[in-house]
């Protein structure tokens, strides 16, 4: 059979299926468009955020139902919408399909390939405004979610099911350390869902490729809104992502969604709302801008056993001004989330990376979802660091300190040191437990400060061939047993004498 | 204007007039469209016209249905269509609005108010597209 008949059985075979039968439509006329938004008069059965269709393919959602018109947010091109085309509405309320096969994929805000590696095929849809799960379908945080980043995971520790802000002003690390958290997920039973929105494209490019190598994009989906997409398509990215989050959640899975970043998904409401000629508020945001944002961060939770055991983890990012944290979205989402991971230009300039400010940042529930062994450590470095924080300032007029201060202020440089981690570099909790052993316990006081992460590098190394049932009690029972203690003791101490 | 003052105004304009004799329908006409110059609101009077007449249309049970075919339609085939619009929608008249367009290639198309019965060929070959796409 030559290629021309193939295609032309394939045809047939395809038409032979085709039910062609008369369709009933609602359909309304543009009467006006502008900057993304439609007005159309007709349409009086719609519903609200109903999907609605023009004649050149475009999808829109209805916002605004008024007594004579429908206001229409258009979700792509607009520029080819013109006064008087039809608008079809679909009866469907806006959906995005979801499935396995987002694995590894970038995809838009409506679940369409961006990224050239050809369709993803789902079987199923979720609306992408879903009400979150309700109090009889939850749980507590109890789970942790390693990020790898230790002055995360020793100070603000974040379990399975919350929601934890990191908030800073631009070029402090803040999509680093969501990066790095999700890179730390591989093998953690995690899916992850990233949210770009506003972001250059050039970014999200670097982003993915990053994800590529460190294996990371098996088990991530990455949803975009670009700078240069219309605002209509920032404002329901988020949603979108959680909806495609969703979807693992109810299989019972672990889920970690990062939004990135809040403040422009703020930004591109605000426009919408003031083209659909809503009251402005304060900073020109509409009434509904808190809503806006907790019904999205209300949708992360963790789930019990009777309802699939699954959660999801939300990062959302909010990006201050000159380090204004008392701006109104800022503190709008401090409010909602469980904590929040405070980054600072100042210690980021004095090279403390991650420039976590260690005073300000909270986590509200992650404190239960940390393992035990984590707890036993971290507890006294945070008590270390608070005082060491004091004394730093105070000791800065004077010379005259007496042992005790001098003591806790090298310790104090000592932990500051040895929470310093690059980029793209997480590490496992039981070597973070092992280096933050050393450190409270006081073995790191003898060694000079700039040679402190050569030391942590080399003691992981030497803990690792030497104090195996130290790691194993860890890794296993989540704390270690007087036999691994005294193990590690005798490794600590040992790497010392050959460290010297 | 605010799309409710039309209405009100059309509202009117209909309970002066419906139901009422000649020489009282030319009158109050008359007083409203100098209440309309009064008030400036003339260059309206397209959007209060459409207004009354969907008015007039609901209180009376009259529905207007514009159908689109690629030639004119035949007499009985006019009937037939009022007769099952008239059940469909429970109306006391039709009326119809012809329209002839080649684009449809074949079949109907009917648009009441803005609901579309769509069964031309050229929505099935649309519909075919579709599916032939996905």
């Amino acid at each position: 059979m030559t290629t021309k008949n193939l295609i032309i059985e394939n045809l047939k075979k395809e038409i032979a299926h085709f039910e062609k039968g008369a369709s009933s439509e609602h359909v309304g006329i543009v009467t006006e468009v502008f900057d993304g938004i439609v007005r159309a008069s007709g349409l009086s059965t719609i519903k609200s955020s109903e999907m609605v269709t023009f004649p050149g393919g475009q999808t829109g959602v209805a916002l605004n139902l008024d007594e004579s018109s429908v206001g229409i947010i258009v979700l792509g091109d607009y520029s080819k919408i013109k006064e008087g085309d039809e608008v079809k509405a679909t009866g469907k309320i806006l959906e995005i399909g979801v499935g396995d096969a987002m694995l590894g994929r970038t995809v838009d805000v409506l679940g369409n390939p961006i990224d050239g590696n050809g369709k993803i095929v789902t079987t199923k849809t979720y609306p992408i405004e879903r009400v979150a799960s309700g109090v009889i379908t939850r749980q507590g945080v109890d789970q942790p979610m390693q990020t790898g980043v230790k002055a995360i995971d020793a100070l603000v520790p974040i379990g399975r099911g919350q929601r934890e802000l990191i908030i800073g002003d631009r070029q402090t690390g803040k999509t680093a350390i969501a990066i790095d958290t999700i890179l730390n997920q591989k093998g953690q039973n995690m899916k992850c869902v990233y949210v770009s929105i506003g972001q250059k494209d050039s970014k999200l490019r670097k982003l993915e490729t990053r994800l590529r190598e460190g294996g990371a994009m098996d088990y991530t989906v990455i949803v975009s809104a670009g700078a240069s997409d219309p605002a209509a398509l920032a404002y329901i990215a988020p949603y979108a992502g959680v909806s495609i989050a969703e979807y693992f959640m109810d299989k019972g899975e672990d889920v970690l969604i990062v939004y990135d970043d809040l403040s422009k998904h703020a930004v591109a409401y605000r426009e919408i709302s003031l083209l659909l000629r809503r009251p402005p508020g304060r900073e020109a945001y509409p009434g509904d801008v808190f809503y806006l944002h907790s019904r999205l961060l209300e949708r992360a939770c963790r789930k019990n056993q009777d309802y699939g055991g699954g959660s999801i983890t939300a990062l959302p990012i909010i990006e201050t001004q000159a380090g204004d944290i008392s701006a109104y979205i800022p503190t709008n989402v401090i409010s909602i989330t469980d904590g929040q991971i405070f980054l600072e230009t100042d210690l980021f300039y004095k090279g403390i990376r991650p420039a976590i400010n260690v005073g300000n940042s909270v986590s509200r529930v992650g404190g239960s979802a940390q393992i035990k062994g984590m707890k036993k450590v971290a507890g006294t470095l945070k008590l270390d660091l608070a005082q060491f924080r004091e004394l730093e300032a105070f000791s800065q007029f004077g010379s005259d300190l007496d042992e005790s201060t001098k003591a806790q202020l090298e310790r104090g440089k000592r932990a500051v040191e040895l929470l310093k981690q690059p980029q793209y570099s997480p590490v496992l909790v039981e070597h973070q437990i092992v280096s933050l052993y050393a450190l409270t316990k006081g073995y790191l006081d003898s060694i000079p400060v700039v040679k402190i992460s050569e030391f942590e590098a080399g003691l992981i190394e030497y803990a690792e061939q030497n104090a195996k049932s130290f790691m194993k009690q860890i890794r296993e029972k989540k704390m270690w047993e007087d036999d691994g203690e005294a193990e590690l003791k005798q490794a600590i101490e040992d790497f010392k004498k050959v460290f010297a | 204007m605010a799309a409710s003052r039309t209405k009100e105004l059309a509202h009117v304009l209909f309970e002066t007039t419906d139901g009422k004799t000649e020489a009282e329908e030319k009158k109050a006409l008359k007083q409203f469209a100098a209440y309309l110059a009064k008030k400036g609101l003339l260059k309206d009077q397209d959007k209060i016209i459409d207004a009354y007449r969907q008015l007039y249309n609901e209180k009376h049970g009259i529905v207007e249905a514009l159908v689109t075919l690629t030639e004119r339609m035949h007499e009985t085939t006019k009937l037939e269509l009022r007769e099952a619009l008239k059940k469909k929608y429970k109306a006391h008249e039709v009326h119809i609005l012809e329209k002839v367009d080649q684009r449809l290639i074949g079949g109907i198309k009917i648009q009441i108010g803005d609901t579309v019965y769509d069964s031309s060929l050229q929505n099935s070959l649309k519909q075919l597209q579709a599916q032939l796409l996905k």
